[in-house]
């Protein structure tokens, strides 16, 4: 193993090298941030909420398994953060129970102008993001911002994959509603 | 973002680490969490149990389980006669033991429907499995004398069906026999040609045998419309001659 992937330079941190998180920090700070702002549409302070992500991280390192991934484990926490950032506003409604997850929902296949239809959405929905539920905003931009697949959205934000796979649906189904509005 | 914004969110934190605001916490605090979760879960799951075995004894006591067997009148006394504070309690404790279990990545992965489903049958099954021990004829008798320490008004409090009466022939009277129940309360089990034996034949049913009568009573007479010999099933073993003691009623 490559000595200096995030999972050995975690490992060097929870065995006291406090400095080693730095490295951590530089490399998980750009896309934190990126998240932070896409995913805290509008709210100022999106910063102060990465910092406590990056604090959190550092006081529960203890807590993270070196044989998973590290970028799972420290979104994780990012997603745990912004939603106590979101609750604390006070301004979007976050319901407890959520019923997408109590049933499987089958995943359509992938068409094969899906990709094409992606990018021209991507570019489009920079904008609109804001108009979403925080439940459909946040897996579209894991989706489309931080390229991640369906697996991995679901080990961050604790859903069935199937649940993952709705909501981006439902998100982008949300966003061409929007988007087709006259101005 | 600036290079200088990010120094300073780099340097934030460094200055948060060094000063010692914020601190690592120990390994054991994890474990102690992860240990605390594992028997949190474990004891829910045996409360849930012990809830839901303590379902199917109720019922089975009561004589109401047997109700279907004396068809759609039977069935509804099975469905009246339901023990809704244990069923509640064990509602209770299957959403407690799914919010636990939802921790864990074998549940969280897949629908709520499916760990829910998972908890509900093994609860049932488990439930049925612990109901067939000793363990609560042995709690049942140990609350009728008064000795158990706490959870006695949960044998006490069991609902009884109001058309079915589940007990020990004291004696026959033919065709008409004595019945006592397990609060030793005494019936005359009234036998008409239109009486049905449900699996059973009249002739065969002797003294120290258990039964389950169901019929309209009068204070102590039942007139039964059928009746069921339930000797040998689970809550109903037969028990030797020398142990029943002098029940006979003349």
């Amino acid at each position: 193993m490559p000595e200096n992937t995030n999972e050995n330079i975690a490992k060097q941190v929870q065995s006291g090298n406090a400095q080693a998180f730095g490295m951590l920090v530089e490399r998980f700070e750009g896309k934190l941030l990126r998240y932070a702002k896409r995913f805290l549409f509008g709210y100022q302070d999106s910063e102060d909420a990465v910092q406590e992500v990056f604090l959190k991280a550092y006081a529960n390192i203890n807590s993270f398994d070196a044989s998973r991934s590290f970028s799972a484990w420290i979104y994780r926490i990012a997603h745990n953060e912004f939603i106590n950032f979101i609750k604390k506003k006070g301004r979007e409604p976050l319901p407890f129970f959520d019923p997408d997850t109590l049933f499987p929902h089958p995943i359509a296949p992938r068409q094969a102008d899906d990709d094409l239809k992606d990018e021209e959405l991507k570019k489009m929905m920079e904008e609109f993001l804001g108009r979403l539920e925080p439940k459909y905003r946040e897996p579209l931009v894991l989706y489309y911002y931080e390229d991640m697949d369906y697996q991995k959205i679901s080990e961050i934000m604790r859903l069935p994959v199937s649940t993952v796979g709705v909501r981006i649906n439902r998100g982008k189904t949300a966003l061409k509603k929007i988007l087709s509005k006259p101005v | 973002m600036t290079e200088e914004q990010k120094k300073s969110l780099q340097e934030k934190i460094s200055q948060a680490i060094n000063s010692g605001k914020v601190t690592m916490r120990p390994r054991w605090h994890f474990a102690l969490g992860g240990a605390l979760l594992l028997v949190g879960s474990a004891l829910a799951g045996m409360v849930l149990l012990f809830l839901v075995s303590l379902i199917f004894f109720s019922l089975r006591k009561s004589g109401a389980w047997f109700g279907p067997g004396f068809g759609g009148r039977g069935a509804m006394e099975l469905l009246m006669s339901l023990p809704w504070l244990l069923i509640a309690l064990s509602v209770i404790f299957i959403i407690l033991l799914e919010f636990l279990v939802r921790h864990y990545a074998v549940a969280y992965r897949k629908p709520l429907l499916y760990s829910a489903m998972a908890v509900l049958a093994l609860a049932i099954t488990g439930g049925f499995v612990l109901a067939l021990s000793p363990l609560h004829p042995q709690l049942f008798r140990q609350a009728r004398q008064h000795r158990l320490p706490f959870g006695e008004g949960l044998y006490h409090g069991m609902p009884r069906p109001e058309r079915i009466v589940v007990g020990e022939i004291t004696g026959r009277q033919d065709p008409n026999f004595y019945l006592l129940d397990d609060r030793d309360e005494s019936f005359v089990i009234l036998i008409s040609p239109s009486t049905k034996c449900v699996g059973c034949v009249f002739s065969d049913l002797e003294t120290g045998d258990s039964v389950a009568v169901f019929g309209r009573r009068e204070q102590n007479k039942i007139s039964a419309e059928a009746v069921r010999n339930v000797t040998g099933q689970p809550t109903f073993p037969r028990r030797p001659m020398m142990d029943r003691g002098e029940k006979i009623i003349q």
